[in-house]
């Protein structure tokens, strides 16, 4: 834990904790609001930002501040389900592979590596389409191009640990495996694990926006950011940028917070780069 | 060397069969009944047996799999119903518009890293905040959305650049044909009015397209400047006399171009995921616009081969980025070395 402390005093740190502890409030409130924000007003429609409306209202009438709330919502709960069941599978396999037999790691990596072959945002696409569009599926198509992230990442560090004197003490001491992988292993992971959690719920934040934005995600009364932006956009030739502006800027915000905070992570371990 | 190169190659065939069949297990094995897609909602169920054994899939897994297979390698890529036309057919009479802002999104992505990357690594002070400020940004945008934000901003409030209206203004008429690239075309045909408006109408898509791999290219090579301008022979260099900025270019940044070099598969994997984004924004006629079509209409044939067809352009980008790297750097020749 050496120079822990320091690190988590830089201010870049702070900065992007503040920023996620925003969010965190934004999104309570917004599942406050809850249907509220898909209430349909056709009499104050399109309206640019005011007092009234912070960041205005959209083409059925609806307060797109309320709804930018809910979708922080949507996102962060979405981004972290998807993460934290892509970080146990990808956990697990690399633990099957790094540290069991020679023919399970083939057997294992040979489709974490066919999964790795696509472009992520394509594959979640057509598993999405797959299923059915809607969030589940949208979620179950993150988590399958997380896991093998996780799994390729973590397995070389599970590799690595086997010739850890720690490991190997356990392992002369007749520990079970399975105990060495749990107590020994996986705090050994613990960094890298942070890491690529932190990396992965950025983007996990952006790939469900946009596989709202072609129309697998969430159905069209969702305030889902990604869903908003599409609607935005028929709006943004004509002058009403407020309806596509705003959602993005919500997500921009929070990637860039994510993205902060993993730099620096990444920099604590790695001092030289950025 | 050789030996080397046949193993990768091997390697990434293995990984194409198995992403083929990925993409099959996802769009064939997954519930979720074809058969009822295309035959729509109200069929009854002599019609859907009908459907299902002309798309064969009253057959067995594996040949069913091997047919998908065979059909591929063949060129028989199915029928696409929402663009009412062979798939080959359909994503190849519009590949050349995608083409044409990916080139271009590529290029500047690439020439745009570079120089702000060796301006960035050159020393600490407010460029380098800048650079990183902006390679953070672009990290963090959904191509779709800057496309949005590039409309509202320069083609409804400034009105420098056409917003959505596709590749050419509607009172132009297309080139003839010569390379399928509007810009070239027109000028290959002595036409300035066209290459403005062609150009014109590529700026706002071309931008948002380049911006995130800018960003992933900036950040990356920055990175590896930094590392490499510590070394001792940059010192050496240095202290022959060498003027800081020509130190900068020649030694500094051709030594920290692997990695980039390195990573063009990933860069055609965000070209390619982009384009299927940003092309709807500025009903830019290409494949991801197409693709984002049939993606609403549950076109199963033509999201699979799209899918199947980048994975494969993934793939190869890999194998080419590290085949060049090998090429460049001789300390990956030895066998062994090289992982």
């Amino acid at each position: 834990m050496n120079g822990t402390t320091s690190a988590w005093r830089r201010w870049p740190v702070i900065a992007s904790m503040v920023i996620l502890a925003v969010y965190l409030m934004l999104a309570l409130a917004g599942t406050f609001l809850g249907d509220q924000a898909n209430v349909a007003d056709v009499t104050r429609t399109l309206r640019p930002p005011s007092a009234e409306h912070l960041l205005g209202t959209d083409g059925e009438g609806r307060d797109v501040l309320s709804r930018v709330s809910v979708g922080a919502g949507i996102s962060i709960m979405l981004a972290a389900i998807s993460v934290a069941l892509g970080a146990a599978g990808g956990l697990i396999v690399a633990l099957a592979c790094g540290l069991g037999a020679r023919w399970l790691d083939r057997v294992l990596m040979a489709p974490m590596n066919a999964v790795l072959a696509f472009p992520q945002l394509l594959l979640a696409m057509a598993i999405a389409i797959a299923l059915g569009s809607g969030l589940t599926s949208a979620v179950i198509g993150i988590v399958v191009t997380i896991i093998p992230v996780f799994a390729v990442t973590l397995r070389g560090e599970a590799l690595r640990s086997r010739s850890e004197a720690f490991v190997e003490a356990a392992t002369t001491i007749g520990l079970p495996r399975w105990r060495i992988a749990l107590r020994h292993v996986v705090p050994y992971l613990g960094t890298t694990m942070t890491v690529q959690i932190a990396a992965n719920f950025g983007s996990a934040v952006i790939t469900l926006a946009a596989l709202s934005y072609v129309g697998v995600g969430a159905r069209p009364p969702t305030a889902e950011w990604g869903a908003m932006i599409n609607d935005g956009l028929q709006h943004a030739v004509s002058g009403q940028w407020w309806v596509g502006v705003a959602p993005g800027i919500a997500l921009l915000g929070l990637v860039i917070a994510v993205n902060i905070f993993t730099d620096q992570v990444r920099a604590r371990r790695r001092p030289a780069g950025w | 060397m050789f030996r080397d190169i046949r193993q990768r190659l091997l390697a990434s065939a293995v990984t194409i069969v198995l992403a083929s069949f990925v993409s099959f297990v996802v769009l064939r094995a997954l519930p979720g009944d074809p058969a009822r897609l295309i035959a729509g909602p109200l069929a009854g169920p002599e019609t859907l047996a009908a459907t299902r054994s002309s798309l064969g899939l009253d057959r067995p897994f594996f040949a069913q799999y091997g047919q998908f297979l065979w059909n591929f390698v063949r060129g028989d890529w199915g029928y696409s119903f929402s663009v009412g036309d062979e798939v080959r057919e359909a994503l190849t009479s519009r590949l050349t518009a995608t083409l044409e802002l990916a080139l271009y999104a590529f290029v500047l992505a690439v020439v745009g890293a570079l120089v702000c990357a060796s301006v960035a690594s050159f020393r600490p002070g407010f460029r380098r905040g800048l650079v990183r400020l902006f390679a953070l940004v672009g990290l963090g945008s959904p191509p779709f959305w800057v496309g949005l934000v590039l409309i509202v901003v320069f083609s409804s409030y400034l009105g420098w650049w056409p917003g959505p209206s596709g590749r050419l203004s509607p009172q132009l008429y297309p080139p003839e044909p010569v390379t399928g690239f509007y810009t070239v075309d027109f000028a290959l045909h002595g036409d300035l009015i066209g290459v403005s408006d062609s150009a014109a109408h590529l700026v706002l898509p071309v931008v948002s397209l380049a911006l995130l791999p800018w960003a992933f290219l900036t950040r990356l090579l920055t990175a590896n400047m930094a590392d490499t301008a510590g070394q001792p022979y940059i010192l050496v260099v240095r202290s022959k006399g060498v003027p800081a900025w020509r130190t900068h270019v020649r030694h500094v940044l051709a030594n920290s171009l692997l990695p980039t070099v390195s990573s063009c598969g990933l860069i055609l994997a965000t070209l390619i995921t982009g384009s299927v984004l940003v092309e709807t924004v500025f009903n830019w006629p290409g494949v991801g616009a197409m693709l984002t079509e049939g993606i609403s209409a549950q076109d199963f044939a033509l999201v699979q081969s799209f899918i199947l067809l980048s994975a494969i352009l993934y793939v190869v980008g890999n194998l080419v980025g590290d085949a060049v790297n090998r090429m460049i750097d001789a300390r990956l020749r030895t066998p062994g070395a090289a992982r």
